[in-house]
This record gives C-alpha cells, sequence and structure tokens, in this order.
C-alpha cells in the first residue's frame, strides 16, 4: 500500500493548487451579477427550449461497444503486469479471449452497430 | 520524506509553476506553427514574438466577472473545472523529468496516468451537463461519444510499449534498451511500436478536442459545446487544463513511444521536453491540415480503424512476446 501513497498525496495537492488559484482571482474582479448576466445563452433571445432533451439512441450503443471493449483492456492488464510469470500458458490464454473479442468485434461490424444511417 | 523537498516539486519544478509555464509556451509554439501554416502571423506584440499572449489572455479571463447561470448546478459548475485541473497537474507530477524516483515513480504508473488523463473529458461532460442550457448539453454528450470512441485504442496504443519493456513503470520503459536483441526482436518492436504511436496521437487529438476532432465544441454548430456557459475564471481554468493536458499527454506518449537513451537525469529530462516538442509539433500539423469531422464519422473512424489498428500492433508484440517465449 505504501507505493500508492504517493498518488493520494499528488491528487490532494494538486486539488489544493487550482482551489488557491480560484479565490486569488476574487481580489482583483468584479462582482455585480444581474438576471439577464445569469439567463442560459441562446444568441441573444429568450430562452425557449428546455435543456433536458431526448439523445439520439446511437450514443448508447457506443457506449455499450465501449463498455465490452474497455473491459478487454481492463482484462488484458493484469496478464500483461504477470506476463512473466504465466508465461506460455498465459500468452495462449489471452490469445483465445483476443480471438473470441474478435468474433464480437466482426459481429458488431457485420450488424452495421458502427454505420450511423 | 523532506516536507520542503516536496513542497518545491509539487509547487515548482515538475508541478504547478513548471507545467504552467509549459503549458503556455506549448500554447504559443501550437498557435505561431498553426498561423504559419495558415499563412498569419499569430500572436505577436504582448512580450518577445507574442511570446506572452497565452499568459495575458488567462490574466484577462482571471480578471474578469465570475457569473454561474441561474439554471446550472452551482455546485457542480462551479466544482468541475478544478477537478479537471487537478487530475491533469496529478498527470503531470507522474511524468518523469527529474530522477527523484521515490516519490513520482511506482509500478502501475502509466495506468494511473492514462486514468487521470481520462478523467478531464468526464469532468468536461458533467460541466455541460450541469450547466442545463441546450447547446452545453448537446456538447456534453458529444464529448462522451468521443471518449468511447477513443479511449480504447488509446488504452491498447499505451499497453504496447509497457508490453514489450516488461515493465509498467514509465521511467523503467524508458530505459528499456529497445536496440538490444536479435534483429527481428528489434523490427517487430519498430513495427508495433510505430503503429501504436500513430494511434496513441491520434487519440490524444481527440482527447483534446482540437481539430479534427472538435465535434463537441463545434464553434459553427453549438457555440462552445459543453463551456458555452463558462466565463471569466471558470472557463480560464478549463483553458489552462486543456493546454496543461497537451503537455502532459504528449509528454506521456513522448516517453514511452519515442526512443529514449542513458544519458542521465538532466540531459534525458531536456531530451524528453525535446520529444514533447515534437509530438505537439505533429499535433499542430493535424491540427493545420484537417477540417472537422462530424461526431458519427470519429465514432466510426476510431472503431473502424484505430481500433484495428490497435489490435493489430498487440498482436505484433504477442508474436514478439511468444518467440521470446
Amino acid at each position: 500500500m505504501s507505493h500508492y501513497a504517493p498518488i493520494l498525496l499528488v491528487f490532494l495537492m494538486a486539488s489544493a493548487i487550482p482551489a488557491v488559484v480560484w479565490y486569488l482571482s476574487r481580489l482583483i474582479r468584479p462582482n455585480l451579477p444581474n438576471a439577464i448576466k445569469c439567463s442560459s445563452y441562446e444568441c441573444g433571445i429568450t430562452t425557449t427550449t428546455e435543456a433536458r432533451e431526448k439523445l439520439s439512441i446511437r450514443y448508447y450503443l457506443v457506449a455499450v461497444m465501449f463498455l465490452v471493449f474497455d473491459v478487454e483492456t481492463v482484462f488484458l492488464m493484469p496478464w500483461a503486469i504477470q506476463m512473466k510469470e504465466l508465461a506460455l500458458f498465459g500468452l495462449v490464454e489471452i490469445g483465445v479471449f483476443l480471438f473470441l473479442l474478435l468474433l464480437g468485434y466482426g459481429y458488431i461490424w457485420s450488424k452495421g452497430a458502427l454505420d450511423w444511417e | 520524506m523532506d516536507v520542503i523537498k516536496v513542497a518545491f516539486f509539487v509547487l515548482v519544478f515538475p508541478g504547478f509553476l513548471f507545467q504552467f509555464v509549459m503549458a503556455a509556451a506549448l500554447e504559443w509554439m501550437d498557435r505561431k506553427l498553426y498561423a504559419r501554416m495558415q499563412n498569419r502571423v499569430g500572436p505577436l506584440y504582448t512580450g518577445q514574438s507574442g511570446f506572452l499572449q497565452p499568459v495575458a489572455d488567462l490574466v484577462k479571463l482571471f480578471a474578469k466577472e465570475d457569473l454561474t447561470p441561474a439554471a446550472a448546478d452551482k455546485f457542480m459548475f462551479n466544482l468541475m473545472p478544478l477537478v479537471a485541473l487537478a487530475a491533469v497537474c496529478a498527470s503531470g507530477l507522474l511524468v518523469p523529468l527529474w530522477p527523484i524516483k521515490p516519490f513520482t515513480s511506482f509500478p502501475g504508473d502509466i495506468i494511473v496516468d492514462a486514468y487521470l488523463l481520462a478523467i478531464p473529458s468526464f469532468a468536461l461532460f458533467l460541466a455541460g451537463w450541469f450547466s442545463s442550457s441546450p447547446f452545453s448539453l448537446i456538447g456534453a454528450s458529444r464529448v462522451l461519444t468521443q471518449l468511447f470512441a477513443y479511449e480504447v485504442p488509446f488504452f491498447l496504443a499505451l499497453l504496447t510499449p509497457a508490453v514489450i519493456a516488461g515493465s509498467w513503470q514509465i521511467t523503467e520503459i524508458m530505459a528499456f534498451r529497445w536496440w538490444e536483441g536479435p534483429w527481428w526482436s528489434i523490427a517487430l518492436r519498430m513495427v508495433g511500436q510505430t503503429i501504436a504511436f500513430g494511434v496513441a496521437v491520434t487519440c490524444l487529438q481527440a482527447k483534446l478536442e482540437r481539430v479534427p476532432f472538435d465535434a463537441p465544441e463545434a464553434e459553427t454548430e453549438v457555440v462552445a459545446g459543453p463551456l458555452t456557459e463558462y466565463s471569466g475564471k471558470k472557463y480560464g481554468i478549463f483553458r489552462l487544463e486543456k493546454n496543461i493536458l497537451m503537455y502532459t499527454g504528449a509528454a506521456l506518449v513522448a516517453a514511452v513511444f519515442l526512443p529514449s537513451f542513458p544519458i542521465g537525469a538532466i540531459l534525458g529530462g531536456i531530451w524528453l521536453i525535446a520529444k514533447t516538442l515534437v509530438v505537439v509539433a505533429i499535433l499542430s500539423v493535424i491540427r493545420a491540415s484537417f477540417a472537422r469531422i462530424r461526431i458519427d464519422q470519429i465514432v466510426v473512424f476510431s472503431w473502424k480503424y484505430l481500433a484495428p489498428l490497435s489490435l493489430l500492433q498487440f498482436l505484433v508484440v504477442l508474436v514478439l512476446k511468444a518467440q521470446q517465449g
């Protein structure tokens, strides 16, 4: 665990720096908000549309594909770290794993999940 | 550990001040190159050849009034720029510029760095989402879709040098003696590394949301995407974050893909900065040579070209490792 203490320290320090920058700039800037300044941007006219609108189903499809293949890379990492210990056995196993993923990849490609028409 | 040393480390040298200077210098270089390639002169008046222009822009933004739209979620809207900047600053500390090894370098830091580099995109998505503006929301959904497209190839590309070197520590990957071994293994390493470098640079461009991958911030379609409602210091912090991201991302790619030599700490640091400049120059050339592509084209491009390419280079590395037994 002591290996990973620096990450926490680094992240805490890095969070403190922007916070300091944030409050320092308060010394030089004006602060006079009003209703018009604080309204949402809409090219100069009064806002008519709601912000929460329906999103294209394509976004969800991409998200699902991403999940599968991101888990793939997450699964590759422990193997790659233990590469020397697992030796040829691990290599064959990861080859089979990649082959199965390639089959799935070919399937989504042939089904047209990658085309947006 | 010596407290002053750590404070100096985090605040000055590879830490915030140095990152700030690098970010400003790289933005100046990027703007100058971009302008010259378009037959313009670029920044000219602030400092020598406009060198201080990025700093001047930032000071101007910080002196502006700080506004939060009434419709936005105040807490998240104000928090997101800080999260994004904190993540890139932390990732910048992992760039091995200086041999203060026990503090920044630990096994697996390349994975931590890759994840820290992914956080700004999520922060940008949340920033757009909590702005509660139609433009911001469309931009935010594009940010996330783009992340889904480029993240897998980027990770697979980063795996390659780590697997070749058999280590997950950036300093050890850099110390790997790539010129040793039989000729075929060097050739396979070169092939794998070259493809992976191409994929990683393309993904870095997408990560930075620069042309041709700037659909999330397309100013002719969605004003400024997730940053539409941001102004003043919050916009300034996002801008600073983008520039530091350009520096740390380019430094990571330069450190693990471009060749390193055992030439000592100081020369090694200078060599790494030189390599970083090369990567940023490549990014500028890409930005100057292409036009914006649509979000669906980005997704199709990364799933049909980048992902197979990154798998291909990974298979090359597998063959190499199988040969070495």
